[in-house]
């Protein structure tokens, strides 16, 4: 049980990874934090029940649309609020009441237009039977989301550090001021990295009626504070760092609900504890500059 | 003496004097106060329920009010609602704004233990009778606490009679080895608690796998693993709508079966699991038979039939998307016929004369919620649900119907063991 706790607990880490890595990044390069991230997996958890359930559209199209919408929507979203955000003194605690506002408008007109019930989508919907794994099975769905999770979390290490966008994200990242001395457009390349955080949250909603069961309107709060544990863990701000967060997170759950699964809960709540107060900049944090 | 007519003459004027000053003195309206949760985790248990309270109380309005003895007239009713977001801490402040602010005149909590523990000693606090709609945690009642009485379904202690009677039956059936999964919220936990007792009482059976999990778990893949791993000839599983449903796609994602299995909310929210397309695990499977698809005959408010009907067309006429037809819309409906009932037998809106009319009524009234049996403590003693397999057939939702398998002098039908 400890192996088959460990393997899932790794493929639960990798998507854990996805849920937070956008939050990340929008905080990493903007120093906001978005507190609507989760009702942005809510929206791509619903998008995915009429795309694929009702439409009967193929698993990757429908990732290939999600990412798409979001991530467009993201672009004037971001020029909407965040730019204002930057003109007043405290622009982090701002954005958290301002984002925290937006969740819950989001939240509340989903609520009004389609209801509180549970929704969930047949696993069959992606296709494959369930895996053998170390003497028990696995959902192919599982695996198919590892997978996915795997591959868009490569597309962020490849934007970041294979493109000449990415460089200049990067270089955001580490000093706003900087980069705005040397030219870099800094509204064009926060907007597409909010567009980009919205994409992956949304492509992380496509998946999350998989891996968490069923979902409702209110799924984003619990979903951003999970966010915010595998960051925090990980480092806030270094979007890599999402990764190792999201693994620790993952194990930690999976061997809390193999061994004591009345407290599933607490362990990962106690290691992010344990993170905060042994390095407070997280696991991978020894690069981030503090704002 | 004074003559016959001079006393009929005087006691017409004393009812003549008198009557202006009753109604005088009764209120334009009676206001009900109560809780529901429009978003979070018991939103769909919640929104049924109130959804149900709220065409209750229309239909009470429409007929001019509900009838309250002691003012001897028709009083419309006044639903004033607050939304806790499944929020216990929210749901005491709101409890308390109920009583304090609105000076509600009956007070009703939000559905599930989980909400209801919040208004209990609010309630208490301020000595206002607490209807307590489903929240049936044994805690919530003590002899030393009159201001409560649970409506809607036996207390937990109680709830599970049927299935942990039906435990000593289990090694008729070849059953050696138990596993229960319980979410470890009150209604549940002591569920479960009831039948661990009756299994570790029965030398014949065994107690392969024990475990509770946080009320918000959605994902059970691992846990099914796991009781799988145990090998089990029985699984009795306890847990609430969300539970069911996310348990439910873990054995269809797994492609598990299990030879009896028991759980605690699938039959009782059959069209929710339907429309989450996870009703297909449950043939076979064992569940109380909830008032929600076993008719009571009652006598007194509608029948099952009538009051589905009647749910549905409101649900459909009001475009209320997503909410479904089952207990939870019950208890709603039951919430409004006892409070009905409580005033029509109520002297006054005193807090305790309300709690003697309530009282009043247990052993009296029977509604499509069962027989109304109260305890000296407030708790439900009545509304014991029997047993039931879901085997096919075309009588409940889909490709379904209920034979009664416990107890024996309810029972249509043997246990089909092991599910095929």
């Amino acid at each position: 049980m400890l192996g088959y706790a460990l393997a899932t607990g790794v493929i639960f880490g990798l998507y854990y990874a996805l849920v937070g890595v956008g939050m990340n990044l929008v905080f990493g390069v903007m120093r906001i934090v978005n507190l609507a991230h989760g009702d942005f997996i809510m929206l791509g958890a619903f998008g995915a029940f009429w795309l694929l359930r009702g439409l009967g559209l193929s698993p990757p199209l429908v990732v290939a649309i999600s990412f798409a919408v979001f991530f467009v929507v993201g672009l004037p979203l971001y020029y909407l609020l965040v730019p204002r955000l930057f003109r007043a003194r405290e622009p982090e605690m701002l954005s958290l009441i301002l984002f925290f506002g937006l969740s819950q408008v989001i939240e509340a007109v989903v609520a009004t237009l389609f209801g509180n019930t549970e929704r969930s989508i047949p696993s069959r919907l992606l296709g494959g039977k369930p895996i053998a794994l170390l003497g028990q099975t696995i959902p192919f769905a599982w695996a198919y989301t590892g997978c996915v999770s795997v591959l868009m979390l490569a597309g962020v290490y490849v934007y970041l550090y294979r493109t000449r966008l990415g460089r200049q994200t990067r270089a955001i990242m580490a000093q706003r001021e900087e980069a705005v001395a040397i030219g870099i457009d800094v509204h064009r390349i926060s907007a597409i990295a909010f567009g980009a955080g919205a994409g992956l949250a949304a492509v992380a909603g496509v998946f999350a009626p998989f891996m968490l069961g069923s979902f409702t309107p209110s799924l984003g709060i619990p979903l951003d504070l999970t966010s915010f544990a595998v960051i925090i863990i990980g480092s806030l701000g270094n979007p890599l760092g999402t990764v190792l967060g999201g693994i620790i997170f993952g194990v930690s759950l999976m061997l809390m609900r193999t061994y004591l699964s009345s407290f599933a809960d607490l362990l990962p709540n106690l290691v992010l504890i344990g993170v905060l107060l042994v390095r407070p900049t997280g696991l991978l944090g020894r690069r981030v500059r503090h704002a | 003496m004074a003559p016959s007519w001079l006393r009929a003459a005087l006691c017409a004027g004393l009812t003549a004097f008198a009557m202006p000053a009753m109604a005088a003195d009764a209120p334009s309206e009676i206001k009900i106060g109560t809780l529901y949760a429009g978003s979070g985790q018991l939103a769909s248990a919640s929104v049924p329920l109130h959804v149900a309270l709220e065409w209750w109380a229309d239909q009470v309005n429409k007929d001019g009010g509900v009838m309250v003895k002691g003012f001897g007239k028709k009083i419309p009713v006044r639903l004033i609602s607050y939304d806790d977001q499944s929020s216990p801490s929210l749901a005491a402040n709101l409890t308390n704004q109920l009583i304090t602010q609105d000076k509600v005149d009956v007070l009703l909590s939000d559905s599930t233990s989980v909400m209801t523990a919040s208004s209990v000693p609010v309630a208490r606090d301020h000595k206002q009778l607490l209807f307590d709609v489903t929240g049936s945690s044994p805690n919530f009642f003590s002899p030393d606490n009159k201001y409560i009485v649970l409506l809607g379904l036996a207390s937990t202690d109680r709830y599970p009679k049927s299935i942990a009677d039906f435990v000593g039956q289990m090694p008729k059936l070849g059953i050696k080895s138990v596993a229960i999964l319980y979410n470890t919220a009150d209604y549940t936990a002591f569920q479960a608690l009831a039948v661990r007792r009756a299994v570790e009482a029965n030398k014949e059976l065994k107690l392969v796998f024990d475990r509770g999990v946080p009320a918000n778990t959605t994902d059970y893949t691992l846990l099914v693993n796991n009781v799988e791993a145990a090998k089990p000839d029985a699984l009795l599983e306890f847990g609430y709508p969300a539970n069911e449903i996310a348990f439910l796609h873990a054995m269809q994602d797994n492609g598990s079966k299990f030879k009896f299995l028991f759980t605690g909310y699938g039959l009782t929210e059959l069209p929710l699991m339907k429309t989450n397309g996870v009703s297909d695990q449950l043939a076979y499977s064992y569940a109380l038979a909830s008032s929600a698809v076993y008719a009571f005959k009652p006598n007194y408010g509608l029948d099952l039939e009538q009051f589905k009907e009647a749910f549905e067309h409101w649900v459909t006429s009001h475009k209320l998307p997503g909410v479904e037809f089952g207990f939870n819309a019950l208890a709603g409906y039951q919430a409004g016929l006892v409070i009905e009932r409580t005033l029509q037998a109520a002297e006054s809106l005193d807090q305790l004369e309300l709690r003697r009319a309530v009282f009043s009524l247990s052993g009296n009234m029977t509604t499509l919620a069962g027989p109304f049996v109260l305890a000296p403590d407030g708790s439900q003693m009545g509304e014991i649900l029997p047993l039931g397999q879901i085997v096919p057939g075309k009588e409940l939702v889909g490709e379904y119907k209920l034979n009664i398998v416990w107890p024996e002098d309810l029972a249509t039908a043997k246990p089909i063991y092991p599910a095929p």
